[in-house]
């Protein structure tokens, strides 16, 4: 899917009481984010032990090939530079589930 | 599997989610490689209508360009941000009032009058926000003004023509900055000043040049600086500076002052302390790039009322 619209900061002013940067907001929504993809799996098997207890197990692999997803932008001190903060790499989840 | 391959499994995972969103090497806002504008003092942070009050630069220019000043004033901006007084000033402009600046090469300093009215043009209940903003333009070079009355709202409307390069600088290679001065018919607050430097926890007095090892790479990160030596600096607000009490508004208060640091290269592990964290300080390494140079470090006390004061020492690095 397409990037989330954000508002980039196109320059900014010194605050010079806090000593920090306070941007200038270019034209609300102008710009993106990349685009936004994920492939999450999950592999789920139940076994009925006995008459009363299931036991199941399931692998969870979310961002299957590792793509790194912009989720947002982090920008310098001046707000000059900026970097893509990236949402999670891969995170495969091993879980045991009993039911009664 | 093995406990040990467990464990090392678990902390490759647990690495590798943590590091998500958190892998940008952006440059620090200590380090001072071009020019930078650090701080502006006004000589009275409190000041009443009538009253006179002197503004001073802290600017630092690594290439030796002259550098051009340009003032101007905003009186209660439409709310207390710094983007406020400048939004002040266009609307001013577009209104038919032409702000005046005081210009000049050199120009650091700035004296100007708080207006008689900044109280009384006010209700009642909004006087102990009365603010006076002073906006100054730093430049490397020859400053461009407006056109104010024209300016859009997602534009900064000065610019700054490199005095080396004859080029037009972009805005983070100049200063547009705003300085507030509280409007009050009572209530002072002097300047707040470092009492003392410390370096390895000894005194450090500002005729003393230290020297130190730098490490063998340029990075951005503190904790990654291999072969160099890490030092303690700290800066000391001096105490007598810190206020406290009840102000004329019938409103308590306790100072707040924080201590900056910035040095012409090297890294520090934080970019500021505290009051009560003064003394722990910071650590410094000089990367690689510093070798063989003489290095200037500033100390930016700041107080929550306005104050500011500051102090500098040098660092020799070896080659």
């Amino acid at each position: 899917m397409t990037g989330n619209p954000l508002t980039p900061a196109v320059a900014a002013i010194y605050d010079a009481d806090a000593g920090a940067y306070s941007p200038i907001n270019g034209t609300p929504f102008s710009a993106r984010s990349g685009p936004f993809s994920r492939l999450d799996l999950r592999v789920d098997k139940t076994w009925q032990i006995t008459q009363t207890f299931k036991l199941g197990v399931h692998l969870d692999i979310q961002n299957a090939y590792f793509r790194a997803n912009p989720e947002g932008r982090t920008y310098s001190y001046n707000y000059a530079q900026s970097s893509v903060m990236t949402g999670l790499p891969f995170l495969p989840v091993l879980g045991v589930r009993g039911e009664l | 599997m093995s406990n040990v391959v467990l464990r090392r499994v678990a902390v490759a995972l647990a690495s590798v989610v943590l590091a998500a969103g958190c892998d940008n090497d952006l440059d620090p806002g200590t380090r001072l490689v071009d020019f930078r504008l650090l701080a502006v003092q006004a000589d009275k942070p409190y000041a009443a209508p009538g009253e006179e009050v002197t503004l001073r630069t802290l600017a630092v220019e690594p290439f030796g360009r002259p550098v051009s000043y340009a003032w101007t004033t905003c009186a209660n901006p439409i709310d207390s941000n710094a983007n406020a007084c400048l939004d002040t000033i266009v609307a001013r402009a577009r209104a038919g009032v032409a702000p005046v600046f005081s210009q000049g090469v050199g120009n650091d300093s700035f004296t100007t009058k708080v207006p008689d009215d900044a109280l009384s043009s006010l209700p009642e209940q909004a006087r102990s926000g009365a603010i006076f903003g002073i906006l100054t333009v730093a430049c490397p070079g020859t400053i461009r003004i407006g056109p104010l009355e024209s300016a859009g709202p997602t534009e900064l409307p000065f610019g700054c023509i490199d005095a080396n390069t004859r080029a037009e600088l972009p805005y983070e290679r100049f200063a547009v900055s705003v300085k507030r001065v509280f409007v009050r018919a009572r209530d002072r607050n002097p300047t707040p000043a470092v009492s003392a430097v410390l370096w390895d926890g000894a005194p450090w007095p500002e005729a003393e040049i230290r020297e130190t090892v730098a490490c063998s790479n340029d990075s951005n990160k503190f904790d990654d600086c291999p072969g160099g030596e890490t030092h303690v600096v700290a800066a000391l607000p001096a105490p007598d500076g810190i206020d406290s009490g009840t102000d004329e508004y019938g409103k308590p208060f306790v100072e707040q002052p924080v201590v900056q640091f910035y040095a012409t290269e090297g890294s520090f592990e934080f970019e500021a302390r505290t009051f009560e964290s003064a003394g722990a300080g910071t650590k410094w390494v000089a990367r690689s790039k510093a070798k063989g140079r003489e290095i200037v470090m500033w100390f930016v006390v700041r107080e929550n009322r306005g104050g500011v004061g500051w102090t500098s020492r040098r660092v020799r690095v070896k080659s």
